[in-house]
């Protein structure tokens, strides 16, 4: 990793905690971003978590430098930045004996990640309400194109347009805090694209929960962003006896360094990455649906060894589990921060 | 009574067979009737309990050497309100066959037809969902599903298979979700072979009709996370894809109660050129595998 990538950012990028209150409690609120002095529509873009828009404007004109400021703050507050380096992917082969078929470990190679900020937290069920009522499910703009016609399923439990587990459009009562499940990989790309972000690649999404713990001559990455063993009290997976998810506030003794919370358990997480399986010859592999990848386990995680940083599983793209989620990410490369002062 | 005044039999004297009741001579590794293990019988007299045998019936290739193993894995790791512990070290045997190989995301190999190489397990359950906690020996031979069909045809070829239906106070009749969605007639008929062999064993039929000694049903739809519609109502499931079954139970088992498992979160089909087929999994996320025991429990 470039030490140069470390100096060209200021030190907050860095910090464990943002500047809100720590909050331990599992039915407190979702992560909230108000800054009551900024202009209206600054306000309403931080609210919604678009604070993106402000500083990579998608019509191109540019906001002024007060504005800037705002969406800085409100990065700091959300996201944490991620150094780019080099991460050693694992992955399988499927081959099959007298015993049937089995899926063998195997390292696919190293990959080096650019530098990104990454979302601290799981993107909420308050978060995705926003998406929702701001009409995200009928803006064309956001959804490829062959998707379109599959974006009319993408509907709650009452056939409200949102998540799977939904009820009449909103989430649970008491779970604003919760990662969002139940939605599909295409829901997700919605979402990321209208905060003006994307879904992380398994790689970053791997140098995030590792690259703090990794010795700086070795590719040698820690299993998980805690260290090399496992801990349920620092993810809510099989283990730690949930059985459900949690809020975003909970579990935050499995943090990285950098304050990146639950990598690790209560839900999977979409990745901008295609599942590629491989095979021997003689194997065929019959999939209806592409697959992405899936990363760091869920509530209901049976093995921790399926659980770490360097684990992968797969969904169908247009899988909408109750235990898959997913956060964000912008690459760092084109956003300068504003001086420290 | 304390566990101290509970006089343990020597390991060396002669035991009955806690299958089919046989005489069992001390040398004896198995039953000479029934092929049932002698460490489970030591083992069962050695806790001076009444052994509650709950049987995991179904077809070859239900899943039940999974779920078994699966379930007992559960049970030591203290699942909710059923916490279990193997009696025996012959206990943790097929256990760790399945945790072993779903760990290395593959399933286990393929139960073996004779049934001196079956694997059962023996494991107190204690259940404190209630207000009083309730302690059963929970017994159980992991059968091979060949067997059990070849049990049906010709009655006899199998007798532990019998032996062990006699006794059992409860059934978990596992049946593949998928197979039944698409090959409903055929795993509706052999549920039913299977329910009228159950009710035969047991006659069911000369039962004073005043009491209920029926054993309890649960029937369990397994692999249910490639069959959304029985995950997400066994019951209608069943009434749906396998009616004959459905009123047979209605009629014969008082106490049934229809339930779905999976134990796989994710996984790929794959074939080869020899024409084998089947699914590998990505990773282990298991649900409703406790539930059927729990209501076995309760309404037995």
């Amino acid at each position: 990793m470039p030490f140069a990538s470390f100096i060209t950012r200021p030190f907050n990028a860095f910090r464990a905690t943002f500047g809100g209150a720590r909050c331990e409690s599992g039915s407190a609120p979702a992560p909230a971003l108000d800054f009551p002095g900024a202009p209206p529509d600054i306000r309403r873009l931080v609210r919604n978590r678009q604070y993106l828009n402000v500083l990579q404007p998608r019509d191109g004109v540019q906001f002024d430098p007060e504005s800037q400021r705002f969406a800085w703050r409100a990065i700091d507050h959300d996201m944490a930045y991620v150094p780019g380096g080099t991460v050693l992917l694992q992955g399988e082969y499927a081959t099959s004996s007298e015993d049937g078929f089995a899926l063998i470990p195997q390292t696919i190679g190293t990959s080096e990640t650019e530098s990104v900020y990454l979302d601290r937290w799981c993107v909420t069920n308050a978060d995705f309400e926003r998406f929702t009522e701001a009409g995200g499910y009928e803006d064309v703009t956001l959804w490829p194109e062959q998707v379109l016609p599959s974006v009319l399923q993408f509907v709650d439990s009452t056939g409200t347009p949102g998540p799977a587990l939904w009820e009449r459009g909103a989430p649970k009562k008491g779970t604003s805090a919760h990662p969002v499940v139940g939605v599909c990989w295409y829901e997700a790309n919605a979402y990321a694209t209208w905060v003006g972000k994307r879904l992380p690649t398994s790689a970053e999404w791997q140098r995030a929960g590792t690259w703090g713990r990794t010795g700086s001559d070795s590719i040698d990455e820690s299993r998980f962003p805690w260290g090399n063993s496992f801990d349920p009290l620092h993810a809510n997976t099989w283990a730690s006896g949930r059985h459900e998810t949690v809020s975003v506030h909970e579990f935050q003794d499995g943090n990285t360094p950098n304050g990146i919370r639950q990598l690790i358990g209560n839900v999977w997480e979409w990745m901008n990455t295609q599942y590629l399986l491989a095979a021997t010859e003689e194997i065929n592999i019959h999939l209806t649906d592409p697959m992405a990848e899936i990363r760091g386990g869920a509530f209901d995680s049976y093995f921790h060894s399926q659980t770490t940083c360097q684990s992968r599983s797969a969904q169908p793209l247009s899988a909408r589990r109750n235990n898959v989620g997913f956060r964000c990410c912008v690459s760092a490369d084109g956003l300068e921060p504003p001086p420290e002062n | 009574m304390t566990a101290s005044q509970i006089e343990e039999p020597e390991l060396e004297q002669e035991v009955f067979c806690v299958c089919c009741e046989e005489q069992m001579d001390p040398s004896d590794e198995f039953c000479n009737e029934c092929s049932t293990p002698a460490e489970i019988t030591r083992s069962v007299a050695r806790r001076n309990a009444r052994p509650h045998f709950i049987s995991v019936v179904g077809p070859s290739n239900a899943g039940k050497t999974v779920y078994l193993g699966l379930l007992l894995d559960m049970l030591c790791g203290g699942a909710r309100q059923l916490k279990g512990v193997p009696n025996g070290a012959f206990s943790i045997g097929l256990q760790e066959q399945v945790i072993a190989a779903l760990e290395q995301r593959r399933f286990p190999e393929k139960t073996p037809n004779e049934s001196d190489l079956w694997k059962w397990l023996h494991c107190v359950v204690t259940d404190s969902s209630g207000r009083k906690s309730k302690q059963v020996d929970f017994v159980a031979p992991d059968f091979a599903g060949e067997a059990i069909a070849m049990e049906l045809e010709h009655p006899g070829t199998y007798p532990a298979v019998g032996h062990i239906v006699q006794r059992t106070a409860a059934f978990l009749l596992l049946c593949d979700s998928v197979e039944v969605r698409d090959n409903g007639a055929r795993e509706d008929l052999f549920a039913m072979k299977l329910g009228s062999y159950i009710a035969q064993m047991q006659e069911l039929q000369q039962m004073d009709s005043s009491r209920d000694l029926t054993p309890a049903v649960a029937i369990v739809f397994t692999k249910s996370d490639t069959c959304p519609e029985s995950a997400a109502d066994p019951r209608r499931f069943m009434e749906n894809n396998m009616p004959r079954f459905m009123d047979y139970c209605l009629n014969n088992f008082p106490r049934h109660a229809v339930f779905s498992a999976s134990v796989i979160g994710s996984s790929a089909l794959l074939s080869n050129d020899m024409g084998a087929v089947a699914r590998v999994p990505f990773h282990i996320q298991p649900r409703g595998v406790i539930e059927p025991l729990h209501w076995a429990i309760q309404n037995s």
